[in-house]
């Protein structure tokens, strides 16, 4: 018996000993060698003009610098060029930095920068973002300067060179990997490439012969973790120094961990429950205002993203240029005046419609939550929840009633929204999945192309921002914030709205 | 022997046909586009059908199916990954590694547990030690990985501090995920052999090892296990089939690179060369364990090794 204990002490002993042997090689100690950041999805490439993937953009941020770039609060700034100049809002010339290097050593020239212009819009995935830009008008007068013209004025074309999309690559790096380029990237950013284990890390270093402030750390490591319990475990436990995405449920933890600390910041998206403007039942405005009106978006917002973001008022969110949402409270919920325009709109009892969204939680909640609401006025919801490409191809068919969609920017111009969702040439697979038609809108929306920024132009888009919410083709839920988890002492992480971020300047207190 | 196993091999050509059409067919009729995935939603109507025609999706089903079989066939290459486009070969190579290590300590975990827990439940049946670890295994059986996973990063990651709760790149960071992969299939594996060695424990060639005096040891150990094997040895062909294509959980919940995570990520983007490949790794797996294992049979039980010849 003696002999059995004795033996099973010994079993015990052993086994906590090889556990500790093994936690010991994680490191939980501060290292300023080194920053690892937490990242919720891969990236699916690592070359800018291959994709828009803001998973991808924030790894590329890191190894790539565009011609302009732009700060948390949407101003732009240069980056690669010294200087830029327009004199008909129609020619745009760039000087470039001298003397700036690429990781593989060459210098940085115009034709560099022509060649990643050509790159960007020949390709499917990102050229809508430079639509207006004439691929034939690219030009390099020098090694140093650099020229594109518009085929039509397009206020928002220096806000849209600011996206991930038209950061600069060396032209030899990419003709020599051929095919293997998004694998190999080369830039002139602060950290250089060293490893992509797929779904597992993606490794970078400190690039000496970087033109800006040498980061003060040498290696960063992005690290794969889907479930957001875990990055914030990481997190918690010193696994990472940065998580990104805290879900809204994990905020607080955050907030009442006192060696963590939060960075937020609001994004270009806004979550809207689209109406579908072609069903007869939704094809009067009066309908459509009395939906908006019985919803409590507040309530919403409170519920499903706990303080998080904040409910809509405006069609597109504060971060936008022009954005009317910090001028106005969100809709008014008036029960009384919803029935009654129901009433005038020939619908006394109401009627029956479906919610549909794809698997989200965050969209299947609200449009819970929004059955209710609309129940007190008579129309009876389904929720309808769909795996995201089949709900997809039902709003290009137009075969929704009411849906759950979230639309994030390209850029901070206005146009980078309003045009795809609310113009009527873009109906269906452009982006209009309410297919809404409204003259006036189509008007305003060309008008505001077309004006330089300024107090004109600024106009025309509190105008047509009015006008969208006076005929109400969808209801603007949420705009969106990104949050962001990290250590106590990191300090001067510098978010952008687009939703990628630059950790180079990072310190450690 | 190896004209049987070559036979099986070939075997193994109308299964890869037989799924990879299943699998095709099946893609084809669920609803969503993949150069949409591809593109997102604000790209330009006009760049999606572009794209459509040259990825030639556009072409009639049979044509794209007739190929995918003559490259898989003729060139022995699956193809480019819609969405990455890289070869979708070099990708599962890659995501292999983790998947079929995870899998290979699972099952030596349900091994080592198991069949020991197995033959002792059995020679004490009814016992203390006998109830308590059937109740167990049934909870094993019920109990989901997702959960188990997470309680196991509470207590070693979060409260002891002692593992890690992501990746898989060392040893420590292995322990987790196939503890929590492995718990199914260690209650799978004990109650195969606690009934498989019940019926042998009854038969005559056991009373009568024990009536010619041989230690009880031995009886158990070489007369009854040998007997009970094969059972054994058929339902750890299974789990380990299983483990190398059901992972999923496990690999994203302990972020690991696996082959069930790219599967399931390939689906949702509607990303058919690789959903096929991966399906072809799993079935191609699955084949393989079944060889082994009845391979395996010949050694545990002399009589079967009859027909191979």
């Amino acid at each position: 018996m003696k002999k059995k204990s004795l033996m099973i002490v010994a079993i015990v002993l052993v086994l906590s000993m090889l556990l500790t042997a093994c936690g010991g090689s994680k490191s939980t100690n501060v290292s300023t060698d080194k920053l690892t950041v937490a990242t919720s999805s891969d990236a699916t490439t690592l070359d800018p003009a291959a994709q828009n993937d803001s998973f991808a953009a924030n790894i590329m941020a890191q190894i790539y610098d565009g011609l302009v770039e732009i700060d948390q609060d949407g101003n732009v700034h240069e980056k690669l060029a010294e200087s830029y100049e327009t004199t008909d809002n129609l020619t745009f010339t760039f000087h470039l930095k001298k003397g700036v290097k690429f990781h593989n050593g060459e210098e940085l020239k115009a034709s560099d920068v022509k060649f990643s212009f050509e790159r960007a819009l020949a390709s499917p995935a990102v050229s809508h973002i430079f639509a207006d830009i004439d691929p034939n008008s690219l030009e390099t007068p020098d090694d140093y300067t650099f020229k594109f013209t518009l085929s039509q004025p397009y206020a928002g074309v220096i806000s849209a060179i600011c996206h991930p999309a038209a950061f600069i690559v060396s032209e030899k790096a990419v003709k020599e990997a051929g095919d293997n380029y998004e694998t190999h990237p080369v830039g002139t950013g602060a950290f250089k490439f060293v490893s992509w284990k797929k779904a597992y890390n993606v490794v970078l270093e400190r690039f000496e012969d970087y033109h800006g402030t040498l980061p003060e750390f040498k290696n960063l490591e992005f690290r794969v973790i889907p479930e957001g319990t875990n990055r914030l475990i990481e997190l918690e436990t010193g696994g990472v120094d940065i998580a990104m995405d805290i879900t809204p449920n994990d905020v607080k933890k955050v907030e009442e961990n006192d060696k963590l600390k939060l960075f937020r910041t609001p994004d270009f998206g806004t979550l809207y429950m689209g109406i579908n403007t072609q069903k007869e039942q939704f094809s009067d405005p009066r309908v459509r205002q009395a939906i908006a009106h019985a919803i409590d978006l507040e309530a919403i917002v409170e519920a499903v993203w706990k303080g998080v973001g904040n409910a809509a008022s405006a069609p597109y969110t504060s971060t936008l240029k022009y954005s009317i949402a910090k001028d106005r409270e969100p809709t008014e919920v008036d029960i009384a005046k919803a029935k009654q325009l129901l009433a005038d709109a020939g619908y006394p009892d109401g009627f029956s419609c479906k919610i549909t969204t794809n698997e989200r939680q965050e969209r299947i909640d609200a449009a819970t939550i929004m059955k209710e609401d609309l129940k007190q006025i008579g129309i009876d919801v389904t929720v309808e929840v769909l795996e995201w490409s089949a709900f997809i191809e039902k709003l290009e068919k137009g075969e929704t009633d009411l849906f759950m969609l979230a639309w994030i920017s390209d850029s901070p111009d206005p146009d980078m929204v309003v045009f795809p969702c609310f113009h009527s040439s873009m109906a269906g697979p452009g982006g209009n999945y309410p297919f809404f038609k409204d003259n006036i809108t189509d008007d305003l929306i060309i008008e505001g192309r077309r004006t330089p920024d300024g107090p004109e132009r600024e106009k025309i888009y509190r105008d047509l921002q009015e006008r969208i919410m006076e005929m109400v083709p969808s209801i603007f839920i949420h705009n969106s914030e990104i949050i962001i988890g990290a250590k106590n002492n990191i300090e001067n992480l510098q978010l952008t709205p687009f939703g990628y971020h630059r950790f180079y300047p990072v310190t450690f207190k | 022997m190896s004209k049987y196993i070559l036979k099986r091999i070939l075997l193994l050509i109308p299964v890869i046909i037989g799924v990879s059409f299943i699998v095709f067919a099946l893609l084809e009729l669920s609803p969503g586009d993949p150069v949409r995935n591809i593109l997102g939603t604000n790209a330009d109507p006009k760049e999606v059908e572009a794209l459509r025609e040259e990825m030639g999706l556009n072409d009639p089903f049979l044509v794209r199916y007739g190929r995918f079989l003559k490259n898989m066939i003729i060139n022995r290459d699956l193809g480019d990954s819609y969405l990455t486009r890289t070869p979708v070969v070099d990708e599962i190579f890659m995501r292999a590694k983790p998947t079929v290590i995870l899998a290979a300590l699972s099952i030596s975990v349900a091994i080592i547990l198991g069949i020991p827990i197995g033959i002792i439940s059995a020679v004490k049946q009814y016992s203390i030690f006998d109830n308590v670890t059937m109740v167990i295994a049934l909870l094993g059986i019920c109990m989901p990985v997702f959960w188990l996973g997470l309680l196991l990063i509470l207590l070693f990651s979060v409260k002891l501090g002692l593992l890690p709760s992501s990746g898989f790149n060392s040893f420590s960071q292995m322990i987790l995920p196939s503890l929590a992969l492995g718990a199914q299939s260690v209650s799978v594996i004990t109650r195969m052999t606690r009934s498989s060695m019940l019926e042998v424990i009854r038969s005559d060639h056991i009373r009568t090892a024990r009536a010619k005096g041989q230690k009880e040891n031995v009886v158990i150990l070489s007369h009854a296990l040998g007997n009970a094997l094969i059972p054994i040895l058929t339902t750890i062909g299974t789990q380990f089939g299983q483990l190398l294509g059901g992972a999923v959980m496990t690999e994203v919940i302990f972020s690991i690179p696996g082959v069930g995570r790219l599967m399931v990520d390939s689906i949702k983007m509607r990303d058919v060369p690789m959903v096929l490949g991966c399906i072809l790794f799993v079935a191609v797996s699955f084949a393989i364990v079944n060889l082994v294992v009845d391979i395996l049979y010949s050694f545990v039980d002399p009589r079967i090794k009859s027909k191979f010849s």
